[in-house]
């Protein structure tokens, strides 16, 4: 799931189409399986578990509901409605929950200002405490290769075509698997498999050294990072 | 330019964003609000040249080098020399080893006044001391209607006697007053610069601090400031001569004077007393000062001669003039004819050497 590419592809499919809006909801199931099994922190199967079928749901639910101007990106808004979904669902099956908390549904929105309002709350206030979750995981997965924010500072580049390059060298790092595997294994930039597959100069990369590793973890770990990997317009993978 | 970015590290007042466009960037923490971690803030893009600070540093720097060097080398032939002129005005002139004048200042309000009024930064030392005379003239401090007195010290800083002689300093003084029509009083005196560094430290002329030093020593009590009052008014007050206050310290210059005449002359400076001694302090003085058993006799000899003084170099136009001096005040005092004898004797012994 691309951040960029959805954007598109979700106002295309708002639009009314039909085929995209298949095309979409199967290409994602791998993003509603992370997120389904982490909830209910076991290993769902398609077709055996009631829980995917209802994160799909409301993975089609998101799409519809999805508004581009609220400030969350489409990922981490799907996650935050997948989620809302799944717990309703856990409260159903148990019930043990004597009140359901449901989402306005579908087509009545108008019939709840206030419910809607009280959804855009939670969604803001989630959004945030996730954003800022996530910042907190990045910042200590940045520690462990030794990259502070203060580093990235320093040494990311003033220029936006330097930057260009160097993330474009982060995403080639990312495609490719052993590179990846070896990265992540010994912390340390293969930069002589890196110059040679993206021509960048070695003397540029090295100096955006810990840039380069700041996004190729954001890149790897796209859907630990939802918020912040939307948010930053990275180049199109692949 | 507004910019926007996701608050990722809260430091102080600063705080870390990530921009859209993938920087990593420090910016001030918006004073509005709770900032947290993970909010989007905006913030201005700072404008200008991004290095302009340190432009600035560099450019300040490079001002204060170009002063500094300018004063500097203005400075550069350094001061070998300090020359103290007491009139009432006390000014100070740094000499430079090649006898040109580097600065002058006034040590007091007369004196800055005068120096503000003439321009000796560059002149040869007689020149400016010529010009100093000629303004205090100018001024009234040097009148005919008072008795004047100048006093002039000159330190060496390093010990070493530089290319000042004191005659010539001795010969701006006198050719300025007899141009003007005036006689004083004129004492030139090398002095330590430590002495000078104590004067310094208690904000007087050398020359005054000298005065100072030596009538405590006389156990001399000045009324009013020694700092301002004008020298031929002290002297007057006091009935004495500040030549024989000044002149009667040195300890070992009783002898040699055919011999070491250099030195002595090094040592002792010039003391010339008035002419015209219309007032009778001066002889009042000497009789206080002939009185004294302890007096070496060539000191005494300096001072009987109205103009002439021990170990004062041949004056090369005043021989007739203090011929003439001679015989007038041969008949003054009995001991004061011997001293005559003695002294044309050593005058012969020194032409001799010559």
């Amino acid at each position: 799931m691309h951040p960029v590419q959805v954007e598109e592809n979700i106002r295309k499919i708002k639009e009314g189409d039909r085929l995209l809006r298949e095309d979409f909801l199967e290409n994602n199931k791998t993003f509603i399986h992370k997120i389904a099994c982490k909830f209910t922190r076991r290993l769902l199967e398609w077709g055996r578990d009631d829980e995917l079928a209802v994160a799909l749901m409301a993975l089609d639910e998101a799409i519809d509901r999805f508004r581009a101007d609220a400030g969350v990106p489409f990922p981490a808004y799907a996650r935050i409605v997948i989620l809302s979904r799944l717990t309703d669902h856990r409260r159903r099956e148990n019930r043990s929950a004597s009140v359901e908390v449901p989402l306005p549904q579908q087509g009545d929105e108008s019939s709840s200002a206030e419910f809607s309002k009280a959804w855009e709350v939670y969604l803001l206030e989630t959004a945030a405490r996730e954003r800022e979750e996530e910042i907190k995981e990045f910042a200590e997965l940045l520690n462990g290769y030794g990259v502070s924010f203060e580093d990235l500072v320093k040494c990311s580049p003033r220029h936006r075509d330097t930057r260009r390059s160097l993330m474009l060298a982060a995403a080639e790092l990312t495609k490719r698997e052993n590179l990846l595997k070896e990265f992540r294994v010994k912390k340390k930039l293969p930069l002589m498999e890196l110059e040679n597959c993206t021509g960048i100069s070695r003397k540029t990369l090295e100096r955006g050294r810990k840039y380069i590793i700041a996004i190729s973890l954001l890149i790897s770990r796209q859907n630990d990072f939802l918020h912040m990997s939307s948010y930053l317009r990275l180049p199109v993978q692949g | 330019m507004e910019e926007r970015g996701i608050v990722a590290k809260i430091k102080g007042k600063s705080c870390i964003v990530i921009t859209p466009d993938g920087e990593f960037k420090k910016v001030p923490l918006p004073g509005s609000g709770l900032t947290g971690i993970g909010q989007e803030i905006t913030f201005r893009k700072k404008r200008g040249v991004p290095y302009l600070r340190h432009f600035m540093v560099a450019a300040s720097m490079l001002l204060v080098f170009i002063f500094a060097g300018r004063f500097y080398l203005g400075q550069a032939p350094e001061a070998s020399a300090y020359m103290t002129i007491d009139i009432n005005p006390s000014i100070e002139l740094a000499v430079a080893s090649d006898g040109k004048v580097i600065s002058g200042s006034g040590l007091n309000s007369d004196g800055r006044i005068i120096i503000s009024k003439i321009k000796v930064k560059g002149c040869a030392l007689p020149e400016a001391v010529e010009l100093i005379i000629k303004q205090a003239m100018a001024d009234h401090f040097l009148s005919s209607e008072q008795d004047n007195v100048v006093l002039a010290t000159i330190t060496f800083d390093n010990g070493e006697a530089a290319a000042i002689d004191l005659e010539s300093v001795y010969g701006a003084i006198r050719e300025s007053m007899d141009t003007g029509g005036l006689d004083a009083e004129v004492i030139i005196k090398p002095v330590q610069p430590e002495v000078r560094q104590e004067a310094i430290k208690s904000g007087v002329s050398t020359g005054r601090f000298l005065l100072l030093q030596k009538s405590a020593e006389k156990s001399i009590q000045f009324s009013g400031e020694l700092g301002t009052m004008n020298l031929g008014e002290m002297e007057r007050e006091k009935k004495m001569s500040l030549i024989h206050l000044l002149q009667d310290t040195d300890e070992e210059d009783a002898t040699g004077i055919g011999e070491e005449k250099k030195n002595i002359y090094d040592r002792r400076g010039i003391f010339v007393e008035r002419n015209n001694t219309g007032s009778k302090n001066i002889p009042g003085a000497d009789k206080t000062q002939d009185g004294k058993d302890d007096i070496p006799d060539n000191r005494k000899l300096g001072k009987d001669n109205g103009k002439i003084n021990v170990n004062e170099h041949d004056l090369k136009n005043g021989d007739e003039e203090k011929d003439s001096q001679r015989d007038n005040s041969g008949g003054k005092t009995k001991d004061k004819s011997n001293d005559k004898d003695e002294r044309s004797g050593g005058e012969q012994g020194r032409n001799g050497n010559r």
